[in-house]
């Protein structure tokens, strides 16, 4: 091994393009892979935002919503009711309504979040001041999305157009279908809601979905089917199911996972048969060298030492030259573009291209065990 | 040219693994940027085909609503004075709902429900079957033939004792991603009261608009909002340009298509380069065998082109077999406008990255075939 990564020193310090060269056309697609795992998790979390910011086991939904926040309608009472359920712990309501938001003459579109504060339907990252409590009239907060549009705490929002609220605090980022959020405490969520929807009946006693925390050391697959016996015993059907089950419900979230994913898999597939390509040119390319050390005692071993840290310094610097570039075009990709990276999806994108690039090294590794000594006796071609 | 041509063959035919292995990875990018942006435009479509492809010339919403259809709620006593505005011929009701459906007693799927008179200026044409004319007829799109949705079928509304027969079928007409079904409006309002027994009246989303030949869109769009303050009016495609998400998906797949396309014409420009690099020890024969520098700088921008080539056929097949084994969801198809746009910036990244490498053909020396390898 030590001499492996002597060799390979020795190459990178004679030679640095020879190594360089195969790391830029990787870090592209490393770029590319990063960038859209980046995508298709900016999509599917500004889509499902507003239910990954609260912490809560389970979500119970009116049977007729078929799963879906918007279309839930849940009478208040029965929330009450699914407090008494054995191994229920607390619950909260959230309900969430499309709406406007006017600051300063500007106008843009946003999902107004009534929700019960110091519940499980609390949002759980403040990030600056703090969330509005049940009972308290005209005031809100809002999500970081709308934080960078400029709206700061302290300022004075119109909601709907027609109800101005002052913001109180700022969430992290709680986008839903595509859209900034803005959390209010329920009073003023059913006030706007029925002003907007008067056919839909939004009203206090009418609330979106019901938020669950279990008792510690209940399992929240148990406790669910207890709410639903709880409920129907009051002639009220509901589905209720878990949190991550919910956010994989919001609409368009299951396409865009399927779409997107097929195609980030298609872009690893590439970036195998690239590094297999890759391997394979440069085993031909060093087949003189490769055959004059073995000619003078280098064992097969040792040469796939070599090609093995040659990989993973291809490997590593692609990684590095891939993180910088999906980084630095996130940074300067318009607002309206979904791109923003996470260091863990990174590092999940990185590992899959450590599998990858592995794969495709495996294939010139058999390539390099077929070279004979004696080829560096006689005309390579 | 004739040498420059059998010799680009003659090393092709020498190596075929290899150039099967770069017309492969050349192939495989070149899918990938294709299928980028047929599936971005398919997803559009279906998130926005309804307004999109309308035909009607204007689209009238209520003001308050902000452009958002989901928000809009017009008042029926406003259609007669969006009808008396100058340079408008013709106006209707539109509705749109969502609806829980079983299509032939399949699985329970939530769909968009518009109700949209067959005579209506924002009726989908219908290229298969009838228009639904009758109160238990409707038109579904023939992107959702895969769920059965075809003439004939049965779509029962579950939340009612409702159910629906398909006799028509239209084409890119999809709204918000789901299955869309379109009825009379009349028989639309019937359902959206059955829905909402608490509520007082059903009132449309908006009103559709023709003009007449002679109307300015953006004056009779002016005229309509002084006529009706609470109104507001926009062509139908301008309002699909603007529904939530639309620009965060059309962004997303022009941004995946631009970095694969730079992929691509790296990854192409890296092996063509490599290969060039690789051969100049045979090049080097060659010249001393009395090949020019031009003959050979040639014959590998020809071996540039032909391996291009088999690698946009590679695309091809694969773009074939993605189309028949995807998911009805993820519609792929071939699109060769795009096929052939992807390959040509593939070839030219290549053919100047070949030329790169091969500025060494000027200062090769002949006598190197002499000496012994390194």
């Amino acid at each position: 091994m030590r001499l492996a990564l002597r060799l390979v020193w020795l190459e990178l310090r004679r030679s640095p393009s020879r190594l360089l060269r195969p790391a830029v056309t990787l870090a592209v697609l490393a770029a590319l892979a990063m960038v859209l795992a980046s995508l298709v998790d900016t999509l599917d979390r500004r889509s499902t935002g507003v239910l990954r910011a609260v912490e809560a086991d389970l979500v119970v939904f009116n049977d007729k919503a078929r799963q879906q926040v918007l279309r839930s309608r849940i009478p208040r009472p029965a929330t009450i009711g699914v407090g008494f359920v054995d191994g229920v712990h607390e619950v909260g309501v959230l309900s969430v309504v499309p709406t406007t938001v006017t600051h300063q003459g500007d106008l843009q579109r946003a999902f107004l979040v009534g929700f019960n504060a110091r519940t499980p339907a609390e949002p759980v990252r403040v990030l600056q001041g703090r969330v509005p409590t049940d009972g308290e009239p005209n005031i809100a907060a809002i999500d970081a999305a709308l934080h960078r549009t400029g709206i700061e705490v302290g300022d004075r929002i119109t909601l709907g157009g027609s109800l101005e609220v002052e913001v109180v605090g700022v969430i992290a980022e709680a986008m839903f279908l595509q859209q900034p959020t803005v959390w209010v405490p329920p009073e003023v969520w059913a006030r706007t809601g029925a002003r907007a929807f008067p056919e839909r009946g939004y009203a206090e006693a009418i609330v979106g979905i019901a938020l669950v925390e279990v008792q510690v050391g209940r399992d929240p697959a148990e406790v669910a089917p207890d709410i639903v016996a709880e409920l129907a015993e009051e002639d009220l059907d509901v589905e209720v199911i878990t949190l991550r089950e919910a956010v994989a419900a919001v609409p368009g979230v299951s396409a865009i996972r399927a779409t997107f994913g097929g195609l980030v898999a298609l872009a690893i597939g590439v970036v195998v048969l690239v590094s297999a390509g890759l391997a394979l040119l440069q085993v031909d390319q060093d087949r003189a060298r490769s055959a004059e050390l073995r000619a003078i005692g280098a064992g097969p071993a040792v040469l796939a030492g070599t090609r093995v840290l040659r990989l993973g310094v291809t490997w590593a610097l692609a990684c590095a030259a891939g993180v910088a570039l999906a980084t630095g075009l996130a940074a300067t990709v318009p607002a309206a573009v979904p791109l923003a990276v996470r260091p863990a999806m990174l590092a999940l994108v990185a590992a899959l291209l450590a599998v990858a690039v592995g794969v495709g090294g495996a294939v010139a590794l058999r390539r390099l065990r077929n070279i004979d000594p004696a080829e560096a006796l006689g005309e390579p071609w | 040219m004739g040498t420059a041509r059998n010799l680009a063959l003659s090393q092709l035919r020498r190596a075929p693994w290899r150039t099967v292995s770069v017309a492969g990875v050349l192939g495989a990018l070149i899918s990938l940027v294709v299928v980028f942006g047929v599936v971005g435009d398919a997803q559009i479509r279906s998130l926005s085909g309804a307004l999109a492809a309308n035909d009607a010339d204007l689209w009238v919403l209520a003001s308050g609503a902000q452009g958002a259809l989901s928000a809009s709620r017009v008042e029926p006593a406003l259609l007669a004075s969006v009808a008396a505005v100058e340079g408008v011929a013709r106006v209707a009701p539109i509705g749109e709902v969502r609806v829980g459906v079983r299509i032939d007693g399949g699985a329970l799927v939530d769909a968009s429900l518009w109700g949209i008179d067959p005579g209506s200026p924002a009726a989908p044409p219908v290229i298969e079957g009838m228009p639904a004319s009758d109160r238990h007829q409707a038109v579904v799109d023939a992107a959702d033939r895969y769920l059965g949705a075809v003439p004939g079928a049965r779509l029962e509304l579950v939340d009612l004792p409702m159910t629906l027969h398909v006799v028509g079928m239209t084409e890119g007409r999809r709204f918000a991603s789901i299955p869309t079904i379109t009825i009379p409006y009349l028989r639309w309002a019937e359902i959206v009261d059955a829905l909402n027994p608490d509520s007082d009246e059903v009132v449309p989303t908006a009103f559709a608009v023709e003009l007449e030949p002679w109307a300015d869109p953006d004056q009779v769009a002016a005229a309509i909002s002084v006529a009706a303050p609470t109104l507001v009016a926009a062509t139908p495609a301008s309002l699909a340009a603007e529904l939530p998400g639309i620009d965060g998906l059309r962004s997303s797949f022009s941004t995946a298509a631009l970095v694969s396309l730079v992929a691509v014409a790296a990854v192409s420009a890296a092996f063509t380069r490599l290969q060039v690099e690789q051969e100049l020890r045979v090049l080097a024969t060659l010249r001393a065998i009395g090949a020019t520098p031009r003959v050979l700088a040639r014959a590998h921008q020809v071996r540039v082109a032909l391996l291009v080539l088999l690698g946009s056929l590679v695309a091809a097949v694969l773009i074939g077999l993605a189309e028949l084994f995807s998911p009805p969801r993820i519609p792929i198809t071939l699109d060769i406008r795009t096929l052939a746009t992807v390959t040509f910036a593939t070839w030219a990244a290549a053919a100047l990255a070949a030329r790169r490498g091969l500025r060494a053909l000027r200062t090769i020396d002949p006598a190197d075939v002499l000496r012994a390898p390194s």
